[in-house]
């Protein structure tokens, strides 16, 4: 008995005379039976490899196509850069186009949808916008979208944001942060750009996040840092919930080294300190500050560690 | 593999509408094998994506031995596991990382319940050679029959026979210590004496 026989058999290909034999084999003995059981039980088990809600074909293609153009703009500019003639038609043709592009602008935001913007200055800022997502803003933060939001849940960001998504299958909430696209259906979950370098993690739900072609998929308690200039997307799970101070009016340390709740107290105070001792920096701190002065949090991480607090002109030293 | 005849080139349209087209018919299956080597949903769209990418810049001009379909399911499979290749380096650095996750992880791996046999196929799977391991994903997941699939690789009727016979054959030698065990078991919950 062929292996091929008998897994045609299984597939139910084998026409009635195959079948026959087949059937016969399996009858004549009890290891023949036991054979064809082993090849039975792999087929029915394979299928149950889950294979997921897959993403739709349509949208893949638009994203290939975002792909392609943006490639062969790039393509364009190298090959024609090596004359000064064709510079200087570039330089023209730029020219021409940026003209256009202003008028269309003007033209644009005059007639059509005008973009709306959102911004804090000293203080985080916290807003529903039109569709029913929150969004709380970090001081010095802002966010734009289109007049039309509900339709079209698209946002440019600067700085650093918590959002919680309404959830809407047909409108996809997406995000434009520093070359990124970070797109979500109804999910919760923080932005933060600094320098160019940009960080989500997400508190709920799924977040697809896209970097010229490049895709990954992050969930509940997962972290994604993107260096600027840096195709590469690897994610890493949040060790802390420090980051969500500026909404929660909380510093929560879980066995967090110094170090981090020094970094996220100078972002939070706008106050320069510095920890002297790098063997002081990773001590672990748990404990949870509310709200307070940030001689308070010093006193209290002063005493609890035995370090000193010193101040030289703006800097506080930890030693 | 061996081609008497210098080829004939076949070249696929990048025309939008027809690439558009082919981009579209074979999307989701070549999506779901790919996320049956990766595991992973974006990455495996990527994968996708990667190959129609360099059919696209190369304007079409592949070496097509069989079919275009047997090309792309070919492409998608090198693609992944170059892919998987390229991540083993990297989760050598990124060990740390884990480490400092490892509740976290504990977490997810009880969470991740799956049967244990059906760990070990997949893992087999990922070990059969390209077109045997595409023919058993069509006939598989995407459930076509042997003529279907015969017809849509370019290949015979009889070499799909063949390759499905050589999957199954390879899956059940690379599980052989597991499968009595597993058998006496399911045996075991079939009969209810046998539990306390």
């Amino acid at each position: 008995m062929t292996d091929d026989l008998l897994v045609s058999y299984l597939l139910q290909e084998a026409d009635d005379h195959k079948r026959r034999i087949v059937e016969e084999w399996i009858t004549a003995d009890k290891e023949n039976l036991r054979y064809f059981e082993n090849f039975q039980l792999i087929w029915n088990t394979s299928k149950e490899i889950e294979i997921p809600h897959l993403a739709n074909a349509a949208d893949a293609w638009q994203r290939f196509k975002q792909r392609t153009k943006k490639s062969a703009s790039e393509k364009a500019v190298v090959k024609n850069i090596s004359s000064y003639a064709s510079l200087l038609r570039i330089a023209a043709a730029v020219i021409v186009c940026f003209g256009i592009a202003t008028l269309l602008y003007f033209m644009k935001s005059e007639f059509s949808t005008k973009s709306v913007t959102f911004a804090s200055v000293e203080a985080p800022k916290a807003d529903t916008l039109p569709d029913g997502s929150m969004v709380t803003l970090n001081k010095h933060s802002q966010i734009r979208y289109a007049s039309n939001f509900t339709l079209n849940r698209k946002l440019k960001l600067k700085g650093e944001a918590f959002f919680n998504v309404a959830h809407d299958k047909v409108h996809p909430f997406t995000i434009d942060v520093n070359d990124m696209k970070v797109t979500v259906v109804g999910t919760s979950f923080n932005i933060k750009t600094i320098n160019g370098n940009t960080e989500v993690i997400v508190e709920t739900g799924v977040v697809k996040v896209e970097k010229n072609g490049r895709f990954i998929t992050l969930t509940r308690g997962e972290k994604l840092t993107v260096v600027a200039k840096s195709d590469s997307l690897s994610k890493t799970i949040t060790p802390d919930h420090l980051y969500n101070y500026y909404r929660s009016h909380e510093f929560v340390c879980d066995n967090t080294p110094l170090w981090k709740l020094v970094e996220v107290l100078n972002e939070a105070y706008e106050s320069n300190i510095v920890i002297e001792n790098k063997s002081i920096g990773n001590l672990p701190l748990t404990t949870t500050f509310y709200d307070e002065p940030l001689e308070k949090i010093l006193s209290v991480i002063s005493e609890t560690f035995n370090i000193s607090v010193e101040r030289s002109g703006n800097t506080i030293v930890l030693k | 593999m061996e081609f008497k005849d210098a080829k004939a080139e076949t070249i696929i349209s990048t025309q939008e509408h027809a690439f558009g087209h082919l981009f579209t018919t074979h999307f989701k299956k070549l999506h779901a094998y790919a996320f049956t080597i990766v595991k992973e949903e974006m990455t495996a769209e990527e994968m996708v994506q990667n190959v129609f990418y360099k059919i696209w810049e190369k304007q079409g001009r592949v070496d097509i031995q069989t079919s275009v379909t047997a090309y792309l399911y070919r492409s998608v499979y090198h693609e992944s596991l170059n892919y998987l290749k390229h991540q083993k380096v990297r989760s050598a650095y990124q060990s740390h990382v884990i480490r400092t996750s490892k509740t976290e992880t504990d977490n997810a791996a009880s969470k991740l319940n799956v049967s244990e046999l059906q760990k070990k196929i997949d893992l087999a799977l990922s070990e059969l050679p390209e077109q045997c391991r595409t023919i058993f994903q069509m006939s598989r997941f995407e459930e076509l029959k042997y003529q279907e699939i015969a017809d849509k690789l370019g290949l015979s009727i009889k070499t799909i026979e063949n390759q499905m016979g050589k999957a199954l054959k390879i899956l059940r030698i690379k599980l052989k210590d597991y499968l009595p065990i597993l058998i006496a078991l399911l045996y075991d919950t079939l009969n209810p004496h046998n539990l306390c």
